[in-house]
Parts: structure tokens; sequence; C-alpha cells
């Protein structure tokens, strides 16, 4: 590859250091990867064997997905039966979804996620599976309608993808942790169950208008504009777990 | 307890050093499939062994639980005369520098659960604490891009010199990792101890 794109490579790192979000760093990799026909992208830790399926969306670390297949995946609890999750806790080598039919042709459930997922864009996709210090396993997704690999590409989505999680990775340590009441913790807990305001509101016995006026509070001291986005946040700073 | 040895102690280490050329023979011959290296006495030495490497070799009793090389790049290596087409722009040199080969850990005492090995940590721990001590803050390393993750969250400052390439199966690519006081900081954090991981022999400042 030409010296050019070393260069291309080097002011790319230079951007993201500059990132100020996670956000800002998943468009710096797909105006990069956007060349092979990526479009989307979205990352996160796979959730331990034991964790509810209403915790998994809190995983995700960096997110610019179709908002409604995200929806879809997780509210069916589709994380367990994905082949590129299952692919990503078997092997440490990354892997385009294409290469993943034979493993998923005779899974009917399988097969009808990667449908589903086509069905909003994401025809094909290339994945990184990571390992932070902290122990686990990180899938690191991008994908699009139609992509144009060339040699090389790979390697070099898999370097960038790397580079791009670490500084997510990063940017997340360094927002303090928000002080929070044991009320809030509470709520926090029962919205990673799954729970809605409502029902939590049954629980702690308040009308369903004051948890969505404490959620609103909640989101604002994590700066997270979602719920999903906020227990995020309260994993990594193990305020849930 | 990291040992350094060097050809000024070699003689002294004799039977570790048998162990640690056997452990990069199970780990890089029979582990990874380098058939290149493969020698019919087990024992996996090449031509940069002599000379100025510093071998580090982690020791617990007798037993060789980790192993890395340290060689000047001041002097030929492997990213001059065995893998020069992984650096494509000016290759990085000087006494300051060092490249960081050989890295290898038995089976046995890896990462369970992924997490970063207690060994692990001391081997990164023992370059760090090295280099500080000699004025040096650079390594050049040929790696796997998924260590690229894990020496940034260590505070290590990663810059690729070329892109990643195919070999044998795995993408390979090298880059410079700068490390300084906040790095050891940071490695002694994870560990959860500040103690040097040097033999006191091998440390020189306190």
């Amino acid at each position: 590859m030409p010296r050019r794109s070393l260069d291309l490579t080097l002011e790319f790192l230079a951007r993201i250091d500059a990132a100020p979000d996670e956000l800002a760093v998943c468009r710096e990799l797909l105006t990069i990867a956007g060349d092979y026909g990526f479009e989307q992208l979205l990352a996160g830790s796979i959730p331990l064997p034991g964790v509810p399926e209403a915790a998994h969306h809190g995983h995700v670390i960096m997110e610019l997905w179709p908002p409604g297949w995200t929806e879809r995946y997780f509210n069916h609890g589709y994380l367990r039966d994905d082949p590129a999750i299952q692919r990503v806790v078997a092997s440490d080598i990354p892997f385009q979804w294409s290469e993943l039919e034979a493993m998923y042709r005779d899974d009917p459930t399988g097969r009808r996620i990667m449908n589903e997922a086509a069905d909003f864009g994401l025809r094909d996709g290339f994945t990184v599976p990571m390992h932070p210090i902290e122990g686990g396993v990180i899938g690191f997704s991008l994908a699009g309608p139609k992509l144009e690999l060339p040699p090389g590409a790979k390697p070099m989505l898999n370097m960038l993808s790397n580079f791009a999680m670490a500084r997510a990775l990063l940017i997340q340590d360094k927002k303090p942790a928000p002080r929070l009441t044991q009320r809030e913790i509470d709520i926090l807990r029962w919205l990673a169950e799954g729970k809605t305001a409502w029902e939590i509101g049954r629980i702690f016995n308040t009308a369903e208008n004051t948890v969505n006026n404490q959620l609103r509070l909640l989101r604002e001291k994590f700066g997270a504009t979602r719920n999903t986005q906020m227990l995020a946040l309260a994993f990594r700073h193990r305020i849930i777990t | 307890m990291i040992h350094l040895v060097t050809s000024e102690n070699f003689g002294s280490y004799a039977s570790v050093m048998e162990k640690a050329f056997r452990l990069r023979h199970d780990v890089f011959v029979e582990e990874m499939g380098w058939e290149a290296l493969r020698r019919g006495n087990g024992l996996e030495i090449d031509q940069f062994d002599e000379g100025q490497a510093v071998h580090m070799v982690y020791l617990e009793g007798s037993e060789v639980l980790g192993y890395q090389r340290m060689l000047p790049t001041t002097a030929p290596h492997l990213l001059s005369h065995v893998m020069p087409e992984l650096c494509e722009g000016p290759r990085p040199h000087g006494d300051h520098i060092w490249e960081w080969t050989r890295y290898c850990v038995p089976k046995e005492h890896r990462e369970r659960g992924r997490k970063l090995s207690p060994v692990a940590n001391a081997l990164l721990s023992g370059i760090v604490e090295w280099g500080l001590d000699r004025g040096i803050d650079t390594v050049i390393i040929q790696m796997d891009p998924l260590w690229l993750l894990r020496l940034v969250q260590l505070h290590f400052m990663v810059t690729p010199l070329g892109f990643p390439r195919e070999m044998s199966g795995r993408d390979t690519m090298a880059v410079t990792a700068t490390f300084n006081w906040g790095t050891l900081q940071r490695l002694r954090e994870m560990r959860g101890d500040s103690d040097s991981v040097l033999a006191a022999e091998f440390r020189r400042t306190g």
C-alpha cells in the first residue's frame, strides 16, 4: 500500500485522539470504512452467561446502527443466537459475515437473524473480536448493504477498529462516575432487569410519572440521551453489575 | 521475578536459558507453527540471541514462567533484517528504541477468562522498569493488531509503522510503543502492587 495511506492512518489517529465522544470516533472510522461500503457500526462487550436479556443492550459501547434493528434485536433477545456473536466468543480471528453462512445454514434462528439484519441494510459485515485488559470479549462490527473489500482492506480495518475501540474506552474511563442516591441505584438495577417505568413505580409504590422524572434526572447525571446508553455507562462504572 | 540475561552473565544462567529456548520452541514452533524455526533439539535459537540481546526471564524458583527478548535497534534486528516489509516509512532506530521479540508464556500461566494475566503484566512491567532505568522509552513490536487495544489501555502511546499483513492465517503489523512513568503506574495499578518486578540485582534505581 502506498505511503500516502499510512499518512491517512496517522491523521485518523490524530483525529480520534481529539474526538470528544464515542459517536465522533464512530463517525471518523466510518468515513474511512465508507470507501469499502460500510455504513454502520456497533461494538459492545459480550454479556457473561447468566446476564438477563434485558441487560444486553447496556453492554453496547459504540453505536451507529439502524435504531429499528437495535430495538428489535435486543427486545427479541437475539444476542445469544446471533451467529456473529457465537463466532466472536469462539475465536479471536476477525471475520466477514458472509464467511459464516455454513455455520447457520442449518440453524433456522441464526438464519432468521442474519436475514432480518439484511432487511435493515446490514447485508454483510466485518467483525473484529477484541480482548480488553479488564477481561471479557468485545465484538466490534462494521456493516453495510454492499461491501467491496480489496486485498489488505480487512487487516487495515482490523487495525483501525482496535484503535477506535481503545479511544472509546479511554473516553469512557475519563468520565467521572456520577454520585447517585441509593434509590437511584435501585432504579438502575430494576431498569437493567428490563422493568418499565410503570413496573418500577409499582415496586417503589410511586407513580409512573415520578419514575420517569427520576430517570430523566439520572440520564442528565450520566450525560446520556437514552436509557440504554445510561445503563452501558452504569455497567462500565460498576454502579450495577 | 524477572532476570536479565546478557552475554555477560549467560554462563551462570545456562540451564535457565535452555528452558527459555525450549519454551520458545514449544510456543512458536509447536503451537504457532513457525516451521522455519524448528530445530531437532527442541531449542529455538536464532542469529540475534548472541551479541547485545537482553533476555528477560520470569523465574519462579527454577521454573520459567515467561520470556521475552530485547534487541537494540542500533544493530541488526527483526524489523531491519527479517520483516522489513512491515515498516513502510523510515525505520525508527536509536539508543532509546529497542525491539521487543519472542514474548511467550507457558500455556498454564496464560490469561484465564482473557483478563491480562499476572505473568503478562509482569513481563510488560519488566520492559518499562528496565527501559526507564536506562533512558529507553520506545519499543518496536511485531504483533497481532489484537494487542493494540491492550497496549493503549495500558497507556502506551502506539504508532503503526505500516499496515497489517496476513502471515500464516493471522494479521501481523509493526508498531512503536512509547512509555513513561504513567505506563508503569497503570501496570502497577492493574497488578495491585507497586513493587519492582525485576530481581534486585538488575535494578538501577529505587
